[in-house]
């Protein structure tokens, strides 16, 4: 089991390498001069010269590349060409709302999303299957920013129940009412698509033979649902998990925007329209890091859960 | 629509009739079908359709409610919101329909390229797909525009780069499974070179499942332009698009909820009608996972 742990861990080396490089080169071939860009169209060029001297720019580009990526692995992002403020201590203070809300809305969305999904499928074709699918449709089609908009309006605005800004705190309970309403929004939209997995999944598992057996052998409906149905049907919904977290975190990139909470994701919008060329690659690095710790994580979990998957290979 | 599995069957005639006499006859997805046909309707007619210009302002005018001569209201400029949502129509239509059309063109060349040669190409080629179909679309979708910069063709660039790997690994697999058919074997042995066997057997056999996945993605394209867009990467003011609608409608909260309201409730409705239509298309063409 070590050994396997320890395999998978390496074997996520060469991938962030992979992903810092796409990062780097994504920045780098893209047309506009980042100099330009930060200072401006009526810059002089001793201006500009200086600010590519300051920002590692009038080096060849492999030279970048590697101090780019030495850079990077000791968490040092460089300067913001906006504002000079050291990105890495912008991302620790902001890094804590995007994972409060990440966590926060997979949590609401697993709560919502599985048992809505296991009684829809029990009560197939009842009133009840039929509002969990109309509400897994409308899940998939409204957008989360929409969503996002109409409980502010509705319960910021309107009824004047929660803030309609910031990310609150320092306090537990100031933190835990700003963040309800984006949470919910997440969780809701996600909830939808856990309720159809969920749904289907048991209802695969319901036509198995193994529990026409278990029924016709008398044992109560409810202990067929909880041992033969349920355990197996839960976990392809389990190993979902990380789709899940990933899903919501590319969603709170809109809802931080929505609630002006503070996030990773608004670092990066704020970042494109002043032009902040460093600031966008940093926030580009965190989330491509992001996606390959949770995958990383969620293949570990299965190699627990399933011992199948660690004697494989 | 969420990650979907297609089946790897090319159309047959047959089938083809089949799939869409379980198409019309379904109430619902009829009117999915028939939202769909009054939104191309909208996005061809717009300029007849529109009551108002999007664009002219009347500071006079500004945040009405709904009724009277401006049937769902003004903005902060007093510009009309139910003109400015059906020109929306067709930015929306445009990338919903063309990033899926580009990037199932593009995927459908590399596929067959990475799994008729193999080698070295297909390799780093599946590597590149493996990573970045470890991103969820959304994400990749505004981590490639972000690097792109705002501007309207630089999201259907974005949308379609997001899109790219899942039909490039589609296409592959298609292709992958077709050079085993006798058919093809029986082309190579009979010495037709790659190109021929590539564009007369292989791309004419595996363009069926693709035309059905890109189907499938434009409700996706739809709600992704939608976000990019409201986070200001996409269609820049003052062209209007439904995600820049409610972006500004956002900064006029407390003037006026409307412009949000109803721009909202036009992505969700035509997505809506494009998961519909998918969904129905998904379980005629594989009976097997209708639940």
């Amino acid at each position: 089991m070590f050994k396997y742990l320890l395999r998978r861990c390496l074997e996520a080396i060469p991938t962030v390498l992979l992903v810092l490089t796409v990062v780097f080169f994504a920045m780098r071939i893209l047309p506009g001069d980042p100099a330009i860009a930060a200072l401006g169209d009526f810059a002089g060029p001793e201006q500009i010269e200086r600010f590519r001297e300051q920002m590692g720019l009038n080096v060849p580009l492999w030279q970048q590349y590697v101090s780019f990526i030495v850079n990077t692995v000791q968490g040092d992002f460089g300067r913001s060409m906006a504002n000079n403020v050291p990105i890495s201590a912008l991302l620790m203070r902001n890094l804590p709302y995007t994972l409060q809300l990440t966590v926060a809305a997979t949590a609401i969305a697993i709560l919502i999303g599985i048992p809505t999904g296991i009684l829809s499928a029990v009560k197939r074709n009842k009133s009840i299957d039929y509002v969990a699918r109309v509400f897994a449709l409308l899940g998939f089609s409204v957008p989360d920013f929409y969503l996002g908009s109409l409980l502010l309006i509705a319960f910021g605005l309107g009824l004047g129940l929660f803030p309609i800004m910031g990310g609150g705190g320092p306090d537990i309970g100031s933190t835990l009412h700003h963040l309800f309403l984006p949470a919910l929004t997440l969780g809701l939209i996600q909830a939808a698509f856990i309720t159809r997995l969920t749904r289907s999944a048991v209802l695969e598992m319901l036509r198995r033979d193994y529990v026409r057996t278990a029924r016709s052998k008398g044992l109560a409906e409810r202990i067929v649902l909880y041992k033969h149905v349920m355990r197996n049907a839960l976990i392809p919904v389990v190993t979902g998990l990380g789709i899940y977290i990933l899903t919501t975190l590319s969603g709170s990139i809109t809802i931080e925007l929505v609630f002006s909470r503070p996030g990773i994701g608004q670092l990066m919008i704020g970042g494109i329209s002043s032009r902040d060329y460093t600031m966008v690659q940093a926030t580009l690095v965190i989330f491509s890091l992001f996606v390959v710790v949770v995958n990383l994580v969620v293949d570990l979990l299965y190699a627990l859960i399933d011992p199948r998957i660690r004697n494989s290979n | 629509m969420a990650d979907t599995t297609i089946p790897q069957i090319p159309l047959a005639q047959s089938q083809m009739r089949r799939v869409i006499c379980e198409l019309i006859s379904n109430k619902v997805t009829l009117v999915g079908l028939i939202i769909i046909g009054a939104m191309l309707l909208l996005a061809l007619l717009t300029p007849w359709i529109a009551p108002h210009s999007p664009y002219v302002q009347n500071a006079f005018n500004a945040n009405q409610a709904p009724g009277g001569t401006h049937l769902w209201g003004t903005d902060h400029f007093g510009r009309d919101v139910l003109s400015r949502v059906i020109w929306g129509t067709r930015v929306s239509l445009l990338v919903g329909i063309g990033a899926p059309l580009l990037a199932g063109i593009a995927g459908t060349f590399v596929g067959t390229f990475a799994g008729y040669y193999g080698g070295w190409f297909d390799r780093i080629v599946m590597r590149l797909v493996d990573l970045l179909m470890s991103f969820p679309t959304l994400l990749l979708g505004v981590m490639i525009a972000a690097a792109l910069g705002p501007g309207f063709s630089n999201v259907i660039a974005a949308l379609s780069i997001a899109l790219f790997p899942r039909f490039i690994r589609l296409a592959r697999a298609s292709t992958l499974t077709l050079c085993n058919e006798p058919y093809v074997e029986a082309a190579i042995a009979a010495g037709r070179s790659s190109s021929r066997v590539i564009t007369k057997h292989i791309i004419p056999n595996l363009i069926g499942p693709i035309i059905v996945m890109a189907t499938l993605w434009i409700a996706t394209a739809i709600r992704l332009e939608a976000s990019l867009s409201f986070l200001g990467l996409g269609t820049q003011p003052p062209s209007p698009s439904w995600g820049n609608i409610i972006r500004d409608g956002m900064n006029n909260i407390l003037g006026t909820p409307y412009p949000i309201i109803f721009a909202g409730l036009a992505i969700t409705v035509s997505v809506l009608a494009f998961n519909m239509v998918g969904d129905a298309l998904r379980d005629a063409l594989d009976p097997e996972t209708q639940v």
